[in-house]
């Protein structure tokens, strides 16, 4: 998948995104990212969206099914270094502790278990 | 021209015929069952696609000759694309007498089970049945009218169990408003806000920003509270059952910095065993390398954010505002400490408040004046 990259830590999943996330990106997107969800083998997810570029209402839809996704399966969800502008949406639409978030890599490293 | 209805959801979806999902290797999850469609307010759910003369269609069950958009309760025609519909509200989606209808307000007439698996939704959650042992919910409001066992509940904002819970030493609920329990047992609870229990409250962890307010007793287990905790009944439960109040930072922190020494304390001894093992050959230098590279990574992180979370500990100190009230009797063996300041009690009290006051703890008595 075009601008995405997976690195492994410990039990943790990382994708880092990096593109805009709006109506077009969504249909392709959601397809990886529902792959990544059914693989067994770790208990975080986190994406790293220090590098998002524009999101509408339906790159959050999809980041919003994204964590009913993997909470369903009893593993935990996580964003990291979300820019100002996602956080400003968050507020917003009064989703900001619908997610977990992470700072920056030091609050990542100190929330997920060893 | 003939339209196409195209769906950004599970036209299809029935909340009574649900199937775990599947996972890699073929395993399914029964806890996975995807009870609701959540939407975003401002998404577009359904699309008008203009289809030429002889072309493949999908699905012919959303053929349609007109433009017209089937706009149920609670959604919106794109003012910007009249051939787009969007949802009003944060809900959940469902055709309803062939209109698509969004509900802002889920409701599970029954049991949190393996009927339901966990929900996550986007707004206010009504269960009507328990909440088995397992099981995840998280929404904004959430109101449970049956017995919560060992499950593990996030609400956003307020959080109501109107039966009680049973934690089975497993229950977890954090909520960043209020919380209101007729009882509690066994579990953990987290409160942004204040915490009532209507009841008595037993071997349970309770983290609260504001006030604690307990009408029956508080015995066994620890409460972290940065205002006022109020006790009815009784406080302790003897010798026996370790009780203890601490006061005077913001919890959330106090139970980051507690995890993060925890952790800093792993972290040291994995990077002492790794360097044991790197130092027996190059061979096994090469091999640890990388571990070891990703510990010293996580325990440099860990001691930044322990100098972050102290700094913020010191400046939002609220010692000086803190009190523990107890009408009723304080059993020997509570321990409590506000802020720096640390006391066991060694016999039974009755009717006192202990505050900081110059410096010292004080007990006053009687615990509440009326006027």
């Amino acid at each position: 998948m075009k601008n995405t990259k997976t690195v492994r830590l410990g039990s943790a999943l990382i994708l880092v995104y990096s593109d805009n996330l709006t109506h077009e990106y969504c249909e392709p997107l959601k397809e990886y990212l529902q792959t990544l969800v059914t693989m067994q083998d770790y208990e975080h997810m986190v994406i790293d969206i220090s590098g998002l570029g524009t999101i509408d209402n339906c790159g959050l839809h999809l980041l919003v099914s994204l964590t009913s996704r993997v909470r369903g399966h009893g593993k935990m969800f996580h964003l990291m270094s979300p820019p100002r502008h996602f956080l400003e949406l968050l507020q917003d639409k009064q989703l900001l502790r619908f997610f977990n978030i992470f700072r920056n890599e030091d609050d990542m490293f100190s929330s997920l278990p060893i | 021209m003939p339209y196409y209805l195209h769906h950004y959801f599970d036209p299809f979806f029935n909340h009574t015929k649900l199937a775990p999902a599947v996972e890699s290797r073929g395993r399914v999850d029964h806890h996975c069952l995807e009870y609701v469609q959540n939407v975003v307010a401002g998404q577009v759910i359904a699309e008008l696609i203009p289809i030429a003369e002889g072309s493949d269609v999908i699905d012919t069950r959303f053929l349609q000759d007109s433009a017209t958009l089937p706009a149920g309760p609670n959604t919106l025609i794109n003012p910007e694309n009249d051939k787009q519909l969007l949802a009003a509200h944060h809900g959940y989606v469902f055709y309803h007498e062939g209109l698509i209808s969004i509900k802002k307000l889920l409701n599970i007439h029954g049991p949190v089970d393996f009927h339901t698996g966990n929900v996550i939704f986007i707004n206010d959650l009504c269960v009507e049945g328990v909440v088995k042992t397992g099981f995840e919910l998280q929404a904004r409001n959430i109101l449970i009218k049956d017995i919560i066992e060992g499950a593990n509940i996030r609400a956003l904002n307020d959080f109501i169990a109107e039966q009680g819970i049973k934690g089975a030493k497993n229950a977890l609920i954090d909520a960043g408003g209020n919380i209101r329990v007729a009882f509690c047992e066994n579990c953990e609870l987290r409160s942004g806000r204040d915490i009532l229990i209507q009841g008595s409250a037993l071997h349970s962890q309770i983290s609260v920003n504001g006030s604690l307010i307990v009408k029956g007793r508080f015995q066994g287990g620890k409460v972290y509270a940065n205002n006022m905790v109020y006790i009815a009944e009784q406080l302790g439960g003897g010798i026996n059952t370790p009780t203890s109040i601490v006061m005077g930072y913001p919890p959330t922190l106090l139970l980051k910095l507690e995890s993060i020494e925890e952790k800093i304390t792993a972290t040291e001894a994995k990077i002492d065993q790794l360097r044991v093992i790197s130092a027996k050959s190059e061979l096994h230098k090469e091999e640890n390398l990388q571990s070891l590279t990703l510990e010293e990574r996580r325990i440099a992180a860990l001691r930044r954010e322990q100098q972050r979370i102290m700094k913020l500990m010191r400046k939002n100190a609220n010692s000086e505002l803190c009190r523990v009230v107890v009408p009723g009797t304080i059993r020997p063996g509570v321990e409590i400490s506000i802020g720096r300041h640390y006391t066991k009690i060694n016999d039974y009290l009755e009717n006192v408040t202990i505050c900081l006051r110059d410096g010292e703890l004080c007990f006053d008595s009687p615990a509440t004046i009326k006027k």
